[in-house]
């Protein structure tokens, strides 16, 4: 009889270790993998920045080609400030969809202003010969390039942490933790995870560059 | 009983994660071609003989002098389901070219028939090779003679650029990381890395089988081998510069 109570007692105590590691187990593995995702978002946010940064030496290089469309300028000019007031906690990645979306959204804007004026800039030929701008063209795009896969790298992360989080018995403890699934980057405009290509076709526009007096 | 069960279905969620786990790392990885076995690779049938071992051996002498590790890979297309830019930065980083510590490693890649060419530059060596610096080797280097049609003029001068540029930024052990691995007695230190992977891997999981793992893809080992094959993980972020011709 107490031998049996005595068994039972041990089995009991055995299963609650065992849960106990489980827990632990799950918890440290979901931590390890939340701080990978806030790694791969500070990179992501790093690049941002870069790209964000080149602007101002950008429009100052365009400004000085006569009489470039002013339109062009103000948008990215716009689109630039509106990106420094999108920023979230710096280094920590976004929890929820909304605000990645919001932050998103300016990113996205204001690469596209940026590609607008690349191809507005084909106009000017005084432009496509100067060194200065033909230097920061290229690091635009390498930039734009380091943009694209730190945001596929960030995905994957949050993608490996949602896939444990949403797996048995993961799932059930998870919500206990106070873990929540990670928002990612959703592909937007027409060229899904591409950085912008620019094309280069005027064959039927005309050069509108200074006008000759 | 119920404690069994309940292990069977723990056991079987850590089969199901490990399996899942390793299918959702390889879905592009298992596409990328496996790690160049030289620092030339030539799939393209653009050299002529004697010219990929002349490239071959100065980029070699360039490991041993700088501790860069520059490779060439010329191939024909894209591989199918990536587009240039995405297939070479997943390609330089599985590959892990460079050193760990130093991400000190640069692709030049070529695809003839896309007529497409890529300067992937490893973190590492971003200061001493940035964009602005890769785009002029393309622009003034390799793509004038691509038009030409001398491949191999194009890219031994625009590997020599490359060289030229990152010359100084690392100091050379005098020795490539191959020839350093081998000579640190080869056999024995395979047999014994993979004895502790095989500790770390297996053993430890068996004994604390409630600890799921996953395993992280990308960083090989190295298994020995004649030829270049010392390849230590060095990490690309996406730098350098394309360009068509």
């Amino acid at each position: 009889m107490g031998k049996l109570a005595l068994g039972c007692v041990a089995i009991l105590v055995l299963v609650a270790v065992i849960a106990g590691i489980s827990f632990a187990g799950t918890y440290n593995k979901l931590v390890t993998l939340g701080v990978d995702v806030d790694k791969q978002w500070s990179e992501v946010e790093n690049q941002y920045q870069r790209r964000a940064d080149l602007v101002p030496n950008l429009v100052a290089t365009v400004q000085g080609a006569a009489n470039f469309e002013k339109e062009t300028l103000t948008a990215v000019t716009e689109a630039r400030a509106s990106v420094g007031r999108a920023t979230i906690t710096p280094g920590k990645a976004p929890a929820d969809a909304e605000s990645l979306a919001r932050y998103q959204q300016a990113q996205d804007q204001l690469g596209s202003a940026l590609q607008r004026l690349l191809v507005v800039s084909e106009r000017y030929p005084e432009l496509k010969a100067n060194q200065n701008f033909r230097d920061l063209q290229a690091q635009l795009e390498g930039t734009e390039n380091r943009i694209t896969v730190a945001r596929g790298r960030f995905n994957d992360s949050a993608q490996s942490y949602n896939t444990v989080l949403k797996k048995f018995p993961t799932n059930l403890m998870a919500g206990l933790l106070g873990f929540k699934e990670k928002p990612f980057f959703k592909a937007t405009a027409p060229s899904a995870d591409q950085a912008p290509k620019v094309q280069f076709d005027f064959s039927g526009a005309a050069p509108t560059a200074a006008p000759a007096k | 009983m119920a404690g069994r069960g309940a292990r069977r279905v723990a056991l079987l969620a850590v089969a199901g994660l490990v399996i899942v786990s390793a299918l959702f790392a390889d879905r592009y990885d298992e596409q990328l071609p496996e790690k160049p076995k030289r620092y030339v690779t030539d799939r393209a049938g653009v050299f002529g003989p004697g010219q990929a071992e002349a490239l071959n051996a100065q980029l070699e002498q360039c490991e041993r002098d700088t501790s860069n590790q520059i490779l060439v890979w010329a191939d024909k297309k894209v591989p199918e389901g990536f587009t240039p830019e995405d297939f070479t930065v997943r390609a330089a980083q599985k590959w892990g070219v460079g050193q760990k510590q130093g991400d000190n490693g640069a692709v030049l890649f070529v695809f003839t028939e896309d007529r497409k060419v890529r300067i992937e530059v490893g973190y590492g060596l971003e200061g001493a090779l940035p964009d602005i610096t890769a785009k002029r080797i393309i622009s003034d280097e390799i793509v004038p003679r691509f038009r030409d049609v001398d491949f191999p003029g194009g890219i031994a001068a625009g590997a020599g650029a490359m060289m030229a540029a990152i010359k100084g930024e690392y100091k050379g052990s005098g020795r490539t990381v191959d020839e350093g691995r081998r000579r640190k007695g080869d056999q024995f230190g395979t047999c014994l890395t993979m004895a502790i992977f095989f500790g770390i891997f297996f053993v430890l999981p068996m004994i604390f089988r409630r600890n799921r793992f996953r395993s992280h893809g990308g960083r090989g080992w190295w298994t020995g081998g004649g030829g270049f094959g010392g390849y230590s993980g060095g990490g690309f972020g996406g730098g350098g510069a394309s360009g068509s011709w």
